[in-house]
């Protein structure tokens, strides 16, 4: 049976370290990131502003030894316009991402697959999971929009996996 | 009898588990800790007879331990006892059911004297950005609030009483003060309530004595996840695009923003001229 000290502040775990900016050079993608909870309807907070990314900040970072670090963007915005994330879709397996933290330390992923899956059907406890291998998931918005809710119908979603350290 | 020996991670502690006590946790275990909450004193636990915790000392927890369902009875003694025959606590019976996680706490009574209870944890899940905090009195002191940011969040609670709040995740500085005071007995101490989260405090010692003191056991994984991703609002990348590309209700939008914008202008333009 493992022991442990009860102690107030003994068993403080490693904070999780935020990360600051999500680069994809050959997408020409380079933004700025917010750490956020989840908005009044329990959906993830975004920054109204398309060129600020927003981090889940109660799941895990790059630097958390497993789960999936999601970090979504708007596609478009009516008083901003396009974002950088609707060049999402162009990226393909094996496109580099590298995620850079507060202190300068940087990690980089490598795209595995880019799915287009509408929002009833996904998975979000998949798509936030915080247990499981150590991946990278961007989100934006995409496919077919409803012009009555002012809504898109589906998310694009991309999976990077850690790039081996070289 | 199987015996299994393994070093504990506090300094010389050895924790021999019994053949009573299966190593496996399987589908419908209980899960157990125990809190050493007795000031001053090194024990020996023992469950149904089997020695299960040597040389356990104050302030530290033990767990979680898998256990079958069922009812087990829990013994402690002074550290130098041979067996469970001449227990300082119990033995008492801890009705364990399938599925439920409890922590046994060994602890002083409002008056002093060694007690222990068993706790069911709450472990149901909570809203995405929430954690729970669980606040127990095992100490020998009167009823207590506990006070947050000057305003008590748990009001007269008494030993052996939990008092269990939700909260958004975040640290709280929490005093403990005697029932309808302020004056600080404990804290103000810093608790961070973990997002996801069962953080429970435990506050214990003896009042008389000059050691309370808090102890915190933490169960994770209670959390639940974002219900979606709403990340665009203007269709500007829609596959569904009207034929003419530009969608129309945009454009009517920016008109009516212009608008807006204008009618701002005008009354700025308006109120400019009243000031002159």
């Amino acid at each position: 049976m493992p022991l442990s000290d009860a102690s107030l502040g003994a068993a403080a775990t490693a904070p999780t370290v935020p990360p600051v900016r999500v680069e994809v050079p050959s997408l020409g993608i380079d933004i700025s990131i917010a750490a956020e909870s989840v908005d009044d309807t329990g959906a993830l907070a975004l920054p109204e502003n398309p060129d600020v990314a927003s981090w889940y900040r109660w799941g895990p970072s790059p630097w958390n030894p497993e789960g999936a670090t999601v970090i979504a963007s708007h596609v478009d915005s009516l008083e901003y316009g396009l974002g950088q994330f609707a060049r999402l879709p162009d990226a393909t397996a094996g496109t580099r991402i590298s995620v850079t933290a507060a202190d300068g330390r940087v990690a980089d992923f490598e795209v595995q697959h880019v799915d287009l899956a509408e929002k009833d059907g996904i998975d979000w406890g998949q798509v936030f999971d915080r247990e499981g291998p150590a991946r990278l998931v961007l989100i934006t918005c995409g496919g077919e929009f409803d012009y009555d809710t002012g809504h898109y119908r589906s998310n694009v979603i991309v999976t990077a996996v850690p790039v081996p350290a070289a | 009898m199987r015996t299994t020996i393994l070093a504990g991670i506090a300094a010389g502690a050895l924790i021999a588990t019994g053949a009573a006590l299966p190593a496996a946790a399987a589908d419908g275990d209980a899960s157990l800790s125990v809190l050493h909450a007795v000031p001053g004193v090194t024990v020996d636990v023992y469950v149904d007879g089997a020695l299960t915790l040597d040389d356990f000392t104050p302030g530290t927890l033990a767990g979680p331990l898998a256990l079958p369902a069922g009812s087990y009875s829990v013994a402690i003694t002074a550290s130098d006892a041979a067996d469970a025959s001449a227990p300082l606590i119990g033995p008492i019976d801890l009705p364990l059911a399938a599925n439920g996680n409890y922590t046994a706490v060994a602890h002083l009574d409002a008056a002093g004297a060694p007690t222990a209870t068993l706790y069911t944890n709450d472990t149901s899940t909570l809203a995405a950005g929430q954690g729970r905090l669980t606040v127990r009195h095992d100490a020998a002191a009167p009823a207590v609030d506990v006070l947050a940011g000057g305003a008590a969040v748990v009001s007269n609670l008494s030993n052996p009483g939990e008092s269990v709040l939700t909260l958004p995740a975040g640290t709280v500085s929490a005093t403990v003060a005697a029932t309808g005071t302020t004056d600080p007995v404990i804290g103000p101490a810093d608790v961070t309530v973990a997002e996801g989260s069962n953080t429970i405090v435990y506050a214990w010692g003896s009042l008389a004595d000059g050691n309370l003191a808090l102890a915190v056991q933490t169960i994770d994984g209670l959390h639940s996840n974002p219900g979606g991703v709403p990340a665009g609002s203007a269709g500007l990348v829609a596959t569904n695009q009207p034929a003419d590309g530009a969608p129309l209700w945009i454009g009517a939008a920016f008109l009516v923003l212009a608008g807006l914008a204008g009618a701002a202008l005008l009354r700025r333009r308006t109120t400019a001229k009243a000031g002159l």
